[in-house]
């Protein structure tokens, strides 16, 4: 295979190298200006044009075209849109909640953006590629970006703990993945995934390597999106890490990693693969019982919404399933997109609430100090119940019909058994989703509660909270828009 | 002129969040009359010769599914809007001195709950249905627990969590049926019509038997909200310890929505399923109305044996419905709306003595007749209608439940009959042990004022009601007949349609 780069795959990959660009223009104006900090509302400023210029990039190609860039090693169609636009979404709202966070906004702040950009453009990538090689390039410029943004925190003990933790076992699921890509590459001879898919049926049967091979590759990408048994890290990491940041890997990450999912599974890795189908079932049931049973005991509020994140990645993990079944199910496809944009939305801006209180960066936010915040914050107060019960799946709230829509696709394969352990786990959710609610409704508080002024923030608040409202009426005409875009 | 009436409330609602506090009640309490004198629009112009649906009104909402918004009225829902939005001033008068706290909150989660409830009476779409029937568990959720007794965050999580416990498996096998449409019809769809046209298999015997399950899966959505026994035992905790005008709402309109569920969609949808389980409905009922009255006989706190006597009332609902004939379905849309006045009477005037004592016990009572005679006066009408004295609502309920039962199923009107003789026993044993005899602690040691002219005014408007739907009940069941006779005589192949002309 010879590749020349050409001025196509230039103006294909233009969001990315804007991106790269952008991102280490805040380095080198602190190099240049004697190692001093900008402000970090300049270096927000510098951020967010990188992100209006590659978000407009996509924007600027055509809607249904279906482009390949650097040899189609990139493939730039319509769920890659959808999923970049909105991972550039994402980074923009959490850099306005790390511009205002106390963990996040001190003395490295260049550094910091730097490194959610860099994070951002292995997501992109990730979300891009469709060869194994390009796309673990680009989970681990994703992952290596976030093991420092966690390390990166002002606060000492947990952090660094979690930091550690994150390391060690994402470099052994990326040591696993990669395992994988070299066993399916020595028994099909190609990384290139539609050449996968085209042989894949001959190998299937005869090829224990390629089976062993695609399994594992299978579970590094599970890791990441942490299912059952690959989730243990997440509670750790996502209360070690600070606020913006555990944001930004809860939805980011999975945003990234399920698109990719969605472009295997959609090119018939898997395809036929009884044994996947089993063991996605079996874990999918699994994840979203241990998701939300964990969530059920926690007193610290971001530490229940990890397990609760865990759960919702067992929830989108059924149109995965199906899309198993029939790779060209374009309705299990939005339906998998929705969701995560639903969960995405409503996850930022409920970590956001969070950040909200964080006045000190030693400071962990604990269920119970939501106390009679109806009273004394009363709007915030009411967006955080909406967030939780729209996480919940009450309509008519954005999460609900994400839920409708993936449990549709899976009931339209008879998957009968996972839908109904799904909704089960929805019902034991509410207890755990309406104890924040509870706690600042109907106990009274002991002590004010006190906000950080964070303008950016609650900004960013405001915004995921009119699109949780919005959207959930509306579901139809986003649903519509990305189906008609695959 | 159904939206109208439907987001009004939620209108109102948004309103009030802006309102002054001491603006809130006024505004309130016109904004809901000015909803039930525009709900009384259906009242005049309901043509009560047809079965078909009227005032209907049809947008697609997600046509990819085929769902829309898609709402309408015919006899069996009419009464049961009208019944909310009646309820909604009284419940606001009601509520006018007992609740001091956050009371902006608390008229704001009214409205919503009331739009909820009257959506989920209108909406012929199933999709819609669910959607407002999940919603109206936020706000009724919030009355209890934000203003409800000492139990009051336990009783408002059970509440929450078994309903939805309920209503999720209606989801599953409601997504089922749209796949189902998808075969049948060509095409996906949640509008009710549509659906009823399904030929659903039922496979005699069989474990997978698709038919059975859904309806089961309907069933127990419904039998929680009922509530009908064993699923129960959330009602007496969230009537304990709900606010007054909580357990007013409750019990007034909210446990409707279960039996108009099993009205609308479960009987006419699964023709055969019902069929077979007919019996297994009859005698959870009938299980209901004797055990709610034992249980009733031994509570020591009157709003219990309230609560538990719903439980009972609310039996009699369910076996006339499932007697399957007209006197019975009648009868039981109208117990319906007795229930909802006596029992939503019964619980206003707990809490006027409530808020006067703040004990609910019987035993501190004893005697309240000479300390309150003009209450004791109303108690003494209203248990009349709960115990179903002729002349009074309760009776013409019970009465056209019981000849259709007896229709249908000789054993159970029997053992339906016994529990009517229970109710009285129950009743007007609290009655006598309040009311009459000697002087009890709180008689005593505090003291009583008799009812004011705001309280007397409610009273006197429930007191009406009971009389008229007592003495004329042609009146009421004049709507409802059609319908009625619709659903009875085409029940294995129901089929509803869209009045012409609209």
């Amino acid at each position: 295979m010879e590749t020349i780069v050409g001025v196509k795959d230039l103006v294909l990959g233009a969001p990315l190298l804007v991106l790269f660009f952008i991102s280490i223009l805040p380095l080198t104006i602190k190099v240049l200006n004697n190692n001093k900090e900008q402000r970090p509302y300049a270096v927000l400023l510098q951020a967010w044009m990188g992100l209006i210029i590659a978000g407009s990039l996509y924007f600027l190609q055509s809607p249904d075209a279906v482009l390949g860039a650097f040899d189609t090693a990139l493939i730039f169609d319509g769920v890659n849109r959808w999923m970049s636009v909105f991972l550039i979404l994402i980074s923009g709202f959490c850099l306005f909640m790390s511009a205002d966070n106390i963990q996040t906004r001190g003395s490295q702040f260049s550094e910091h953006t730097f490194l959610v950009l860099s994070s951002l453009i292995g997501m992109l990538i990730m979300s891009a590629s469709s060869d194994l090689i390009v796309t673990f390039i680009g989970l681990e410029l994703m992952s290596i970006s976030l093991y420092v943004l966690v390390a990166l925190s002002k606060e000492q003990v947990i952090a660094k703990e979690a930091a550690f933790k994150y390391f060690i076992l994402g470099s052994l699921a990326s040591a696993i993945m990669l395992y994988g890509i070299a066993l399916m590459y020595g028994s099909s001879g190609t990384t290139y995934l539609p050449d996968i898919g085209r042989i894949v049926s001959e190998l299937l049967v005869e090829d224990v390597i390629y089976q062993i091979g695609s399994l594992l590759l299978l579970v590094g990408l599970l890791f990441k999106v942490s299912i059952f048994p690959f989730h243990a890290w997440t509670p750790d990491v996502y209360q070690g890490a600070p606020t913006p940041i555990t944001a930004f890997m809860s939805t980011g990450v999975k945003v990234a990693t399920f698109s990719f999912l969605i472009r295997l599974f959609s090119q018939g890795i898997y395809e036929g693969n009884d044994f996947i189908i089993q063991l996605l079932q079996v874990l999918i049931v699994l994840t979203i019982l241990v998701g939300n049973i964990g969530a059920i005991i926690q007193s610290n509020l971001k530490r229940m919404l990890s397990y609760s994140s865990i759960a919702h990645s067992g929830y989108v993990l059924i149109g995965i399933l199906v899309l198993a079944v029939n790779p060209r199910d374009g309705l299990a496809v939005a339906a998998v997109m929705f969701y995560l944009f639903a969960y995405a939305i409503v996850n930022i801006g409920s970590f956001g609430i969070v950040s909200l209180k964080e006045k000190d960066e030693n400071k962990t936010v604990f269920v119970n100090d939501l106390n009679g915040m109806a009273k004394t914050k009363p709007i915030t107060a009411l967006i955080f119940t909406v967030f939780m019960l729209s996480l919940t799946g009450i309509p008519p709230l954005i999460g609900f019909f994400g839920k409708l829509y993936l449990f549709s696709s899976a009931l339209q394969y008879e998957f009968y058994w996972v839908a109904m352990w799904g909704v089960i786990g929805s019902v034991i959710s509410v207890y755990y989703y309406l104890r924040p609610v509870v706690n600042m409704y109907m106990r009274e508080a002991d002590k004010d509660i006190e906000f950080a002024r964070q303008d950016l923030n609650t900004i960013g608040i405001g915004i995921c909270f009119l699109l949780v409202l919005l959207f959930g009426i509306l579901s139809s005409n986003v649903l519509n828009s990305i189906q008609v875009s695959l | 002129m159904i939206s109208l009436v439907l987001f009004f409330p939620l209108a109102i609602a948004l309103i009030l969040a802006f309102l002054p506090k001491y603006w809130v009640r006024p505004v309130a309490l016109f904004a809901s009359i000015l909803e039930f004198l525009f709900s009384l629009h259906f009242v005049y112009h309901f043509d009560k010769s047809t079965s078909a649906l009227q005032f209907v009104e049809q947008v697609a909402w997600i046509p990819q599914f085929g769902i829309s918004y898609f709402v309408g009225i015919d006899g069996i829902s009419i009464w049961l809007v009208i019944l909310s939005t009646f309820i909604l001033p009284i419940i606001i008068l009601a509520s006018w001195t007992s609740i001091d706290d956050k009371i902006k909150t608390f008229h704001i989660s009214l409205f919503v709950l009331l739009t909820a409830m009257l959506g989920s009476f209108v909406a012929m779409d199933a999709v819609l249905f669910y959607t407002f029937w999940e919603l109206s568990l936020i706000p009724m959720y919030l009355i209890v627990g934000v203003w409800g007794g000492p139990r009051r965050i336990y009783a408002s999580i059970k509440f929450f969590i078994y309903t939805m416990f309920g209503s999720v498996f209606m989801l599953l096998a409601l997504i089922s049926l749209m796949f189902m449409a998808e075969q049948q019809l060509g095409q996906m769809t949640s509008n009710l019509l549509s659906l009823y046209q399904l030929n659903i298999p039922y496979i005699e015997g069989a474990w997978g038997n698709p038919q059975a399950l859904m309806f089961l899966a309907f069933a127990l959505a419904f039998a929680i909200k009922v509530p009908m026994f064993p699923v129960h035992t959330w009602l007496p905790d969230a009537h304990t310890e709900a606010p007054t005008p909580g357990s007013v709402i409750l019990a007034g309109v909210m446990l409707k929505m279960g039996t108009y569920g099993f009205l609308r969609f479960a009987i006419p949808l699964f023709p055969e399923a019902v069929n077979e389980f007919t019996w297994f409905f009859m005698f959870l009922g009938v299980v209901g109305i004797i055990y709610g009255a034992l249980v009733a006989m031994v509570q020591p706190d009157i709003k219990k044996l309230v609560a538990y006597s719903s439980v009972s009332h609310m039996g009699y609902v369910v076996i006339g419905m499932f007697a399957l004939n007209a006197y019975g379905v009648t009868g039981s849309i109208y117990q319906m709306l007795n229930h909802g006045i006596s029992t939503g009477a019964l619980f206003i005037l707990v809490g006027m003595i409530y808020d006067r004592t703040h004990t609910r016990k019987i035993a501190d009572y004893g005697g309240l007749a000479k300390a309150m005679p003009i209450f004791t006066i109303a108690f003494i009408i209203i248990t009349m209608s709960s115990i179903a004295v002729p002349g009074t609502n309760g009776f013409i309920g019970e009465f056209l439940i019981l000849m259709g039962t007896f229709l249908s199923d000789k054993a159970m009107g029997v053992a339906a009959v016994v529990g009517v003789v229970l109710g009285a026993a129950y009743m007007l044993w609290m009655v006598k042990k309040v009311f009459f005899g000697e002087a009890g602690k709180v008689v005593k040691e505090t003291k009583l004022e008799d009812l004011n002219t705001r309280e007397l005014g409610i009273v006197t408007i429930l007191i009406i009601m009971v009389f008229w739907m007592g003495i004329y009940p042609k009146f009421f069941l004049d709507y409802t007949q059609v319908s009625v006779d619709h659903l009875v005589e085409n029940i294995s192949s129901y089929s509803l349609e869209v009045k012409v002309g609209e």
